[in-house]
């Protein structure tokens, strides 16, 4: 296997394995667009304790999680986890349904981080109706629209986003 | 529906304030801001009225609208302002945009979707700001409708070429204003193709020209290739061509209020966007006239004069049309 080679979404470089973020810009059939509903069907208490829902809440909705149903909003008070934001509810679905492709449209620009982590370590898909923006760093992002197309920064994910947002369905 | 409307609503915890005056305004950036929150505050608004506990000021009913009967929802409700979450998967359809042509309505979209479907202005394009005491800020701000936020030291930005959106009358205009200017003008055939034209053109200076009224489903990725590509990209968004042919004073005998306040005279179930009402305008001013009857795919003799690009030179402030140097590709 020679490197820069792909196992299953995986990328294999240098006799490791990287997990890889896949990206479908459109709609697409099975994909779950309304994640707010998805997660308040699905979530378990013990996701908002956990380290990664603890910081994204903290760092994308300014709130602290007190208890695995209670999280302070600065704006909104003691709050249910129901009440947290569209971005922070997909971020945790991406987290533990890793097989699921969520619309990460309903994410803002604070989330493409967190996303990007949640790429680094396990491989999964987000369908994406905008072109978001993952910032000034590299990365690695497979465009599924076309498969053999990884991008690494801003510049080449920009092009592919357009292109592909802007073909007719 | 026609005119600017002031929107208040509030509970305890949360008070909005924003204005509204085209027929679609965005709402879109970071997520936790509160955007659901206010769709959410309609929607009980709603359904329970002021024994919610919501407070909602407008001369304007508000409806905030779910996925079920959308359609049937929107027309059995004329004259208000229709607001809709992100969670809505219809607002991408033919069928939402045939909808919302010449409606009696304001539609408050919040999404951060590509809609080329929707004619959205780049002025309504908005973010919250604020904590509790909640307010629209625009996204993508303009110095002499040169986007976005360009530093004024690149003002006026020399370009190497122009790029329009328009096909018509506009690109025929500056095609003849670059030729004179031994400069290269280029028409991206919609607004769809104005990235993949511009960035034909990485090492040169680009200007493009396009209509601010309806550009709204491009901007971002134009303002993210700007950003991108420092220095090299200047934007300038008129709301259309038509609006600088009337703004900068060609055609006489135009009531100058229809031009500066179009928010008081463009109905929505006569335009679908500001860019069709100054067109028509123009169209009707002209009509009676021999050679500055306006059409929109032929542009009359008139208008290519020196005299009539000259003052449209003067107008567009942000692009330096007379110190050119010339184009070889």
């Amino acid at each position: 296997m020679h490197e820069g080679a792909v196992v299953r979404g995986s990328q294999i470089m240098a006799g490791r394995v990287f997990a890889v973020l896949r990206v479908w810009f459109g709609d697409r059939e099975n994909s779950v667009y309304n994640t707010s509903v998805f997660f308040k069907n699905r979530y378990r208490d013990e996701w908002i304790t956990e380290d990664f829902a603890r910081q994204a809440i903290l760092d994308v909705d300014h709130s602290a999680v007190i208890d695995s149903s209670s999280i302070d909003s600065p704006v909104l008070g003691v709050i249910s986890p129901l009440q947290l934001s569209g971005g922070v509810k997909a971020l945790i679905l991406m987290k533990h349904f890793p097989g699921k492709t969520f619309n990460a449209s309903n994410c803002g620009d604070n989330c493409a981080k967190w996303i990007l982590r949640l790429g680094e370590e396990q491989d999964f898909t987000i369908s994406l109706l905008h072109v978001m923006d993952f910032g000034e760093g590299r990365f690695d992002i497979r465009i599924l629209n076309h498969r053999k197309l990884v991008v690494h920064d801003m510049q080449e994910f920009l092009i592919a986003g357009a292109h592909y947002l802007r073909e007719r369905e | 529906m026609v005119g600017e409307y002031k929107v208040r609503v509030r509970n305890s915890r949360n008070s909005y304030s924003f204005s509204l005056k085209r027929n679609i305004t965005i709402l879109r950036g970071e997520s936790g801001r509160g955007k659901t929150t206010l769709f959410e505050m309609i929607l009980e608004h709603n359904r329970f009225g002021k024994s919610s506990g919501v407070s909602i000021s407008c001369d304007r009913g508000l409806l905030a609208l779910s996925q079920e009967r959308w359609d049937e929802e929107i027309s059995k409700n004329p004259g208000k302002i229709i607001v809709i979450d992100e969670d809505s998967r219809f607002i991408k359809s033919k069928a939402f945009a045939e909808t919302v042509r010449e409606k009696d309505n304001y539609f408050l979209l919040i999404t951060r979707n590509y809609l080329d479907q929707l004619p959205i202005s780049v002025e309504e394009i908005y973010e919250l700001y604020g904590a509790k005491n909640k307010r629209f800020r625009r996204i993508y701000k303009n110095i002499d409708r040169m986007y976005d936020d360009p530093p004024r030291a690149y003002l006026p930005f020399r370009p190497d070429i122009i790029i329009t959106e328009d096909s018509g009358s506009g690109f025929q205009f500056f095609k003849k204003m670059a030729d004179d200017l031994g400069m290269k003008c280029e028409s991206s055939g919609g607004k769809s193709n104005l990235l993949r034209v511009m960035n034909k053109y990485p090492d040169k200076n680009v200007a493009l020209i396009a209509d601010g009224a309806a550009i709204g489903s491009e901007i971002a990725d134009l303002a993210k290739q700007q950003s991108l590509r420092p220095k090299k990209i200047a934007i300038y968004l008129p709301e259309s061509f038509e609006w600088i042919i009337l703004g900068a004073g060609i055609v006489g005998g135009v009531d100058r209020a229809k031009i500066d306040m179009p928010e008081r005279f463009a109905d929505s179930m006569d335009y679908m966007s500001w860019e069709q009402y100054f067109t028509d305008i123009l169209i009707k001013a002209t009509k009676n006239t021999v050679f500055q009857r306006y059409d929109k795919a032929k542009l009359p003799d008139f208008y290519l004069q020196d005299g009539v690009q000259s003052r449209v030179k003067g107008f567009i402030k942000g692009i330096d049309l007379s110190l050119l140097k010339g184009f070889e590709e």
